[in-house]
């Protein structure tokens, strides 16, 4: 078994998946606070 | 006479000329419609696949993925070889999935990531078991929970195991109700599994709807770019969906383009399925290994979901990591169910929902850093 390419792999994998996963819920999080939600959306859709 | 006589073998020279491994793989195709049409499990995927075996098989047709110059040949080498099919089957699916839990409670993105780990644990068995480095990608991307995505790992590194694959996939998907609850319920106390959670009413702005397919496709691809086609499109999908401005390519994306490419994708699988590649103790460790790492994913997601219970002083339910797996909604379905048996006043439902879009997101994420990584390391896709 290789053990350099699997445990490489199964690291390096396990970490960046959650990095890139911590990002998104930051880039998210950013966006909630520049674009809150406001009451008016919910009744432009209600009356579209 | 003799003429009479050619006339007649060339009429039976199908039968003639068909071996015991066309049998069995026509068996299998037979199983599948049964499936497919009698406990309707996959039926808009197991139908074309099951009749696409037996198409494939039938000697002298020249309708396997395999036979150049046939028709099945044609949709194998435009559809799978170059990845055309999984990647247009993920506008589709980013037509139809609404974000908008996952966006209003962001943190539930990190059982997305959790509920990959399967992924990337089986990698480690499937290579301890002696499959090659390529083979054991593409057998542990099953635990993607993904369809699409296997496909397309495995259309890139290993096309023989292709079949297996992507059977072993879409079964386990339409299994996770079957596979995961026991998982669930070993791994957690009732008390646990009964914890209420608030907040299932947040809404997000439709400005961050659309911002975020932007976001998450820019970035993701300058993280992974081996994994744009995947994530370009599923993000496409959404931007569509979320813009409000084209409806109609909406209604085709999620429609008859998802349906086509679906029809196209199970025949060509099906038909690529011969006796020769298929009849071996390698397939059977192919559906092991599947199973093993969707239970590994499961097992991942809910002890996360442990850590996050505590770290949250108790309001967050455990099962909530069972739905950080890609297979979008079923898995959702099975918190919701496991919550509501602890607890009849437990709706788990909107959060499981955010999770599980999560999943969907982590799985194409695991699987653009896999390909991100083997090519740092100098293993590039087949030719």
């Amino acid at each position: 078994m290789d053990w350099a390419f699997g445990l490489t792999m199964t690291i390096m994998g396990i970490v960046v998946t959650i990095l890139t996963l911590l990002i998104f819920i930051l880039v998210i999080r950013l966006l909630n606070r520049w674009f809150p939600f406001k009451k008016e959306e919910e009744t432009e859709k209600s009356e579209s | 006479m003799e003429t009479f006589l050619a006339a007649l073998s060339s009429l039976v020279i199908g039968f003639a000329n068909i071996d015991w491994q066309s049998v069995v793989m026509i068996i299998v195709g037979a199983v599948l419609l049964y499936l497919a049409i009698a406990k309707k499990i996959e039926p808009v995927l197991l139908l074309p696949i099951g009749f696409g075996i037996i198409l494939g098989n039938l000697p002298l047709a020249g309708l396997s993925a395999h036979d150049e110059g046939g028709i099945i040949n044609l949709l194998y080498k435009s559809g799978i070889l170059t990845e055309l099919f999984p990647a247009l089957l993920f506008i589709g699916i980013g037509a139809m999935i609404d974000f908008g839990p996952m966006l209003a409670n962001p943190m539930v993105l990190i059982f997305g990531a959790a509920g990959q780990f399967g992924i990337f644990l089986t990698l480690l068995i499937a290579l301890g078991l002696g499959f090659s480095k390529q083979a054991a990608v593409s057998v542990s991307i099953i635990g993607a929970c993904d369809g699409p995505t296997a496909i397309y790992v495995t259309s890139k590194f290993a096309r023989d195991l292709l079949p297996a694959v992507s059977i072993a996939a879409y079964s386990y998907m339409s299994l996770v109700p079957i596979i995961q609850p026991p998982i669930m319920r070993a791994l957690t106390t009732k008390n646990e599994r009964a914890t209420l959670m608030a907040g299932g009413d947040k809404k997000v702005s439709q400005k961050v709807k659309i911002l975020f397919p932007i976001a998450v496709g820019i970035i993701a691809i300058l993280i992974a770019p081996m994994g744009a086609p995947l994530m370009g499109m599923l993000m496409l999908g959404n931007l569509l969906r979320e813009s409000g401005v084209v409806k109609r390519l909406v209604d085709v994306s999620e429609g008859t383009l998802a349906n086509i490419v679906t029809l196209f994708l199970g025949l060509t699988i099906g038909a690529s399925m011969l006796g020769s590649n298929f009849l071996q103790w390698q397939t059977i460790l192919i559906f092991i290994l599947g199973l093993v790492a969707i239970s590994l994913d499961t097992v991942a997601g809910v002890l996360l979901g442990k850590v996050m219970r505590v770290l949250s002083g108790g309001k967050i339910n455990p099962l909530l990591g069972a739905a950080g797996t890609s297979a979008f909604p079923m898995s959702a379905r099975v918190v919701q169910k496991e919550g509501q048996k602890a607890n009849r006043r437990n709706f788990l439902l909107w959060h499981a929902i955010g999770a599980n879009t999560g999943g969907q997101i982590g799985s194409v994420m695991a699987a653009a850093v896999m390909l991100a990584i083997m090519a740092g390391m100098g293993i590039g896709p087949l030719p």
